[in-house]
């Protein structure tokens, strides 16, 4: 059995480790980026209708604070999902790179040890 | 980042090594996905007649068809949270947990602050009961997993709406106008959380 010990230096697999988690890493973060902005942005409108409601007295205080409640919730809750995509962001740049080492491990070594 | 990604790679090295993929975040969830759908499509459905029916009996709180439609869906979302709660028990979503007693506290020290001052607020002399108000709960929500608090923002929100519904005896169209969207965001988070667990791995 030959086996390429070239092709299993750090200067043969870092770079495409590097690149691959820098591919998910920009298509995940426009995704969260793209979250955040809609999320919030409905938040900032609800907040303002509930102001104006309040305001023009078509609601009382006790239903203005309920309505703010479920504004701080919303808030907990795009905080929360932001959160899991974010790990998920980690978990495949994380497993991007593995799947390179073991690609480049076994193709050095023809046989699939990993 | 790129220190942040050769730490990462070096992890990945020796997870390699040992064979293993790793996840941080527990498995896409079918039922929930699809359950969560059909509570979105029946709370529009419900609250939009609601609004219609402001004025009538049967948009009234005490109508039994409406005390029904409560109890079968506040069922349905208990079931959803005990259901992420027993696929990860033991999970923590640190950022939506920090924020919870982050609010709790800002908002006690807020409230006394606010005692000490003489603020021309006008008509709103009760400020420290609403700036309280703000903080009930937040820590209590923000506890479990990310996909548990989501699911407990929902549950929160729709018995939100019901005591929105109970004290106001019914639930005309401007309380519906604001809560409704509120609502239906929070199930939107929920649906596009299981969403991007479905789709890990595919960028």
């Amino acid at each position: 059995m030959s086996v390429n010990l070239k092709a299993l230096n750090v200067s043969a697999i870092f770079p495409p480790m590097l690149g691959a988690a820098k591919d998910v890493a920009g298509s995940s973060w426009d995704d969260i980026r793209s979250v955040v902005k809609i999320e919030f942005k409905a938040l900032a409108k609800r907040i303002k209708e509930i102001g104006r409601a309040f305001a023009n007295g078509e609601i009382n205080k006790a239903t203005a604070k309920m309505l703010m409640k479920m504004v701080r919730n919303n808030v907990t809750a795009a905080i929360a999902l932001v959160t899991n995509q974010v790990m998920i962001m980690i978990e495949n740049i994380v497993n991007a790179a593995l799947k390179i080492v073991r690609d480049v491990v076994n193709t050095a070594l023809g046989v699939a040890i990993l | 980042m790129p220190n942040l990604l050769r730490r990462l790679a070096a992890v990945s090295l020796v997870l390699a090594l040992s064979g293993c993929a790793v996840k941080f975040v527990e498995d896409y969830d079918v039922v929930l996905d699809q359950g969560l759908s059909d509570y979105q499509g029946e709370m529009a459905a419900f609250m939009a007649r609601m609004a219609a029916l402001s004025g009538a009996a049967e948009g009234k709180y005490e109508a039994p068809d409406v005390q029904a439609f409560y109890a079968r869906t506040s069922a349905e979302l208990r079931t959803f949270v005990e259901r992420a709660e027993a696929i990860d028990s033991s999970g923590k979503c640190v950022a939506a947990d920090y924020l919870g007693r982050g609010i709790k506290a800002v908002v006690e020290r807020s409230a006394g602050f606010i005692d000490a001052q003489e603020l021309p607020l006008g008509k709103y002399t009760n400020v420290t009961e609403i700036v309280r108000s703000y903080g009930e709960g937040a820590d209590e929500v923000a506890m479990g997993n990310c996909t548990v608090v989501i699911l407990k923002v929902v549950q929160d929100n729709h018995g939100v709406v019901q005591e929105l519904h109970k004290t106001n005896g019914s639930l005309p169209g401007v309380i519906v106008d604001i809560a409704g969207p509120l609502l239906d965001q929070s199930v939107r988070i929920a649906i596009k959380n299981e969403v991007v667990k479905k789709n890990r791995g595919d960028q």
